[in-house]
């Protein structure tokens, strides 16, 4: 319904697990990322009584604490995404280095914050081989993307997610995930969706350097200061492996996901 | 850096814990029930402090509360949940030694055996954010210990989870529930354990020695009254008890939908001994273990005229939603079961008050409490037993009561245009307050029960009259108690039933008049504007005349309402076996009619009859026309 549904090719996600080939509308909002707040975006405009499916539990707390109802706890795409490729369950063969994350803006709200800064920190943490994964808008951006070529990186971007159901890369979390595999480590400037995807599939995770500002960010989420505050055990430079484990099983929702049935009747999807 | 980055720096004074509530204030009462608010804890508390304590208070507690609180400990840290409460707080204790930590306890890192007194009046759960991890309450309770240097003292509020209040509240677990009903862990007990004995067991496992044990009431976080376990427990039918409770949930349950008259259930929770079990919440005075190295603690100042204030039987406090009227007072019993009654200054509590024509004298409300028995019970219990020969008994006696106190006086009534002046029976102001639910009767001499209020209004005896049976007509029909009179009776027509026993005509004239008594005396207490002082007469004026429980929302129990409804089912049946009886003579008397009819036509159609009319033909024919000269000759007919 929500065209955020679609953004990263989460409902095609869904879909395939739920047996059909193409996402019908889904009946109410799907979380589209990690969230501090109540599990959407700042002035996303909720229907009365529209279901809202997200990932965490913690979510559906502090939403309701806001005044929001008819939460739905089912986990988040990414953890449906390992269930239907068993083949990504293992790291590849010549898995090696860190994949880094620069926090990304969108179209909308860019960051504001300084990239060289960024490669000097990936420079003083990191020692194998560094890819770096810009978003979309970014990547576009020559100046940017020659920054961290210049340092000597691998550049890359998993597509573009997407924006009123249009252009939206339905394998996005897909080469997300095949990039992950070929990593050992996972790191960002700020803890985001990106690091808890890589840390949800055994990779090391580091979180350092500049935060960055997104521009115009809505002070309701509180902003990096708060996220530090909560989980201070994850913004280190190298979190250890069973905190990050029991912090993306609690995040992603690894214990709420529910059955390709469950998701048609939670969706209203008919099977063709 | 972020608005609240900027904020967060300003108020140094603020410790951001982590999982603190942004969009969220639990002292303004918009997002939950509003915090702990209670001017009773200040003398308890008072005797636990002194310049040199060090002090936590955590949970939502009322600004007020917190300020008069710092201004009597060395230093005060405060723990709150929600980000706006901790920047208000920051603001209003500025000057005062204090430290404020926002975010969900869990984060509270300060190491244990911190504090010389930790408070937890408003209890542990409202302690949690919507970030924050279940933790148990158990949990959380050592915590709190913890953080007691060995000696020191915990104050703990435990809410009932089978209190009075949560009985009564007809619709609290099945509305939508609030937006402060955040899903929890369902394998996690957030809440307090079980029963009191549990609670108690909970508390000796954690160390604790309880030194003082209060029961609450009528609810956990809003107390209005709190009577000592000593007094509660073994004990059985206390009237004065019944009496304070009764008016404690009178006061405090407001117009909430009840599943029964909160009024009627605190009186019988007293009197079947039952007040502690079933009290709403019970506050724990308790001391961390090791009693040989407790803190020296006493006040700095007096709470009390003798600056001996101890933890005496009872506290009270009345007007908690109208500060300006309340008075705080402490209640002790003898050994013979007499209640003595003495202020307690908490502010401005003991100093006499006036508005308006309204006027508060605490000091009277000082001295032994009357015996006997709240007439208000005497009459409710008459009207349950349907005997009417006691209600005229009461009646009377009340009247009497009441004219005794007159005197006969030149009066001008204030709410005429006519300032004429006329010798009427004026009662003084304090007893204008005398009515039913504030009268105590031992059978032979009636009593005030609360006699500080006052009014400058000079009140004739039919027009006070009036209003004490009008009030008790709202309680009987608003409560839908049992009385003997047909279910459609209104206050006023109850008022003019009961004052006609005493030999009082109630004219429309005189209840108008007592309406504007009411409006006079209720609204200034209520600080009501201009606005909700027509609203009030007008409720007055036109609820008077209807009969109740035909209303919505009246009566507000649903007991009661379930017996309305079987009376009026009772009622209707006999209304309808009285319309088939009417039906049935009315139908006899037709048949009859009929058969008499069917005879007169017989008869006229038999052959003697045309035989008789022919032989007196000619007369009547002489009679009808000599007719007019008969008339003409009979005086007065036309």
């Amino acid at each position: 319904m929500h065209h955020a549904n679609h953004f990263y090719g989460h409902a095609h996600i869904m879909a395939d697990y739920a047996g059909l080939e193409y996402p019908p509308r889904i009946w109410g909002y799907l979380q589209h990322g990690w969230n501090i707040l109540d599990g959407f975006a700042h002035g996303t405009e909720f229907v009365d009584g529209m279901p809202l499916f997200v990932w965490s539990d913690g979510v559906r707390r502090r939403g309701w604490s806001m005044g929001r109802r008819n939460y739905y706890v089912i986990g988040s795409p990414w953890s449906y995404l390992l269930k239907l490729h068993p083949e990504l369950a293992t790291p590849a063969p010549d898995a090696a280095g860190t994949i880094h994350y620069p926090f990304h803006g969108w179209e909308g709200q860019h960051v504001l914050g300084d990239h060289g800064r960024i490669v000097r920190s990936i420079n003083e943490h990191e020692e194998g081989p560094v890819t770096v994964c810009l978003y979309w808008n970014e990547y576009r951006n020559a100046d940017i993307r020659h920054v961290y070529e210049n340092a000597g990186f691998r550049v890359i971007t998993h597509g573009y997610r997407g924006l009123y159901w249009r252009k939206t890369d339905e394998n996005f979390l897909l080469k997300q995930l095949t990039e992950v595999r070929r990593h050992k480590r996972v790191a960002s400037n700020r803890l985001s969706s990106a690091v808890l995807y890589g840390a949800s599939v055994g990779l090391q995770p580091g979180v350092y350097g500049d935060p960055m500002l997104l521009q115009n960010e809505h002070p309701a989420f509180g902003g990096v200061a708060r996220i530090k505050r909560m989980w201070p055990e994850m913004n280190l430079p190298f979190v250890p492996m069973d905190v990050a484990k029991a912090f993306t099983d609690t995040e992603l929702g690894n214990d709420y996901l529910a059955s390709p049935e469950e998701i048609r009747e939670l969706f209203r999807w008919k099977l063709n | 850096m972020t608005a609240s980055e900027t904020q967060e720096t300003l108020s140094s004074r603020i410790t951001l814990l982590g999982g603190e509530m942004l969009n969220w204030s639990d002292l303004t009462g918009s997002s939950g029930q509003g915090p702990f608010a209670s001017p009773l804890v200040v003398p308890i508390l008072s005797q636990l402090l002194n310049k040199s304590t060090t002090a936590l208070i955590v949970g939502p507690t009322a600004p007020w509360l917190l300020e008069r609180l710092s201004d009597q400990v060395g230093s005060l840290d405060i723990v709150v949940r929600s980000w706006p409460d901790a920047h208000a707080l920051n603001l209003r204790l500025n000057g005062k030694p204090v430290r404020i930590f926002c975010g969900g306890f869990e984060k509270f890192a300060e190491p244990a055996g911190s504090y010389d007194v930790v408070l937890a009046m408003d209890g542990i759960p409202r302690v949690f954010s919507a970030d924050s991890e279940d933790l148990p309450w158990l949990d959380t309770l050592h915590r709190l210990r913890d953080l007691v240097k060995p000696g020191g003292r915990l104050v703990l509020g435990v809410t009932n989870g089978l209190g009075l209040d949560a009985m009564l509240d007809a619709d609290s677990s099945v509305k939508p529930p609030t937006d402060d009903i955040w899903a929890t862990n369902s394998q996690i007990e957030l809440e307090a354990p079980a029963g009191l004995d549990a609670v108690r067991a909970a508390l000796a496992s954690a160390g604790l020695s309880t030194d003082q044990h209060y029961a609450v009431y009528p609810q956990a976080t809003k107390t209005s009254l709190m009577v000592h376990e000593r007094v509660l427990s073994g004990h059985t039918g206390d009237e004065v008890l019944a009496i304070l409770a009764s008016s404690a949930f009178a006061q405090g349950l407001g117009a909430r939908p009840v599943l029964t008259d909160p009024r009627r259930m605190a009186r019988e929770m007293m009197r079947h001994g039952t007040g502690l079990s079933l009290a709403p919440g019970w506050l724990f005075v308790t001391s961390a273990e090791s009693p040989d190295a407790r803190p020296p603690a006493g006040p700095d100042q007096g709470t009390d005229e003798d600056g001996d204030f101890g933890y005496p039987d009872a506290l009270i406090t009345d007007n908690l939603e109208h500060p300006y009227w309340a008075i705080v007072s402490k209640l002790s019993r003898d050994a013979d079961g007499h209640w003595q009654r003495s202020l307690v200054k908490v502010g401005r509590s003991t100093s006499s008050r006036a508005s308006g024509h309204l006027q508060r004298e605490p000091s009277k409300l000082a001295g032994s409490v009357p015996e006997g028995t709240l007439l208000e019970e005497q009459f409710l219990t008459a009207c349950r037993h349907d005997d009417l020969n006691a209600l005229r008994r009461l009646v009377r006696s009340y009247a009497q009561w009441l004219h005794d106190t007159a005197e006969l006086k030149p009066w001008t009534d204030p709410w005429s245009a006519n300032s004429s002046a006329d010798e009427r029976l004026v009662i003084p102001g304090g007893a204008v307050f005398a009515t039913f639910e504030n009268v105590m009767y031992d059978g032979k001499r009636m009593a005030v029960l609360d006699g500080s209020w006052n009014t400058t209004l000079q009140v004739p005896y039919e027009i006070a009259l009036t209003r004490a049976l009008r009030r008790f007509g709202y309680r009987v029909l608003a409560g839908g108690l049992r009385h003997p009179w047909p279910s459609g009776m209104s206050p006023n027509r109850l008022t003019v039933t009961l004052a006609s026993m005493v030999g009082v005509t109630v004219t429309p004239h005189l209840l108008e008049r007592s309406a504007r008594l009411e409006v006079e005396l209720e609204g200034q207490q209520r600080n009501n504007t201009e606005a909700g002082d027509q609203q009030l007469y007008f409720e007055l004026q036109t609820m008077g005349e209807q009969p109740m429980g035909t209303e919505p929302g009246q009566p507000r129990g649903y007991r009661e309402a379930l017996a309305t409804v079987g009376r009026l089912s009772t009622e209707l049946a006999e209304a309808q076996s009285q319309i088939e009886w009417l039906d049935m003579t009315v139908q006899l008397r037709e048949d009859q009619l009929r058969k008499e009819r069917r005879q007169a036509a017989d008869i006229k159609n038999s052959v003697s009859f045309a035989i008789g009319r022919g032989v007196t033909a000619p007369f009547r024919f002489l009679f009808r026309a000599f007719r007019p000269i008969f008339r003409a000759m009979t005086p007065g007919a036309k």
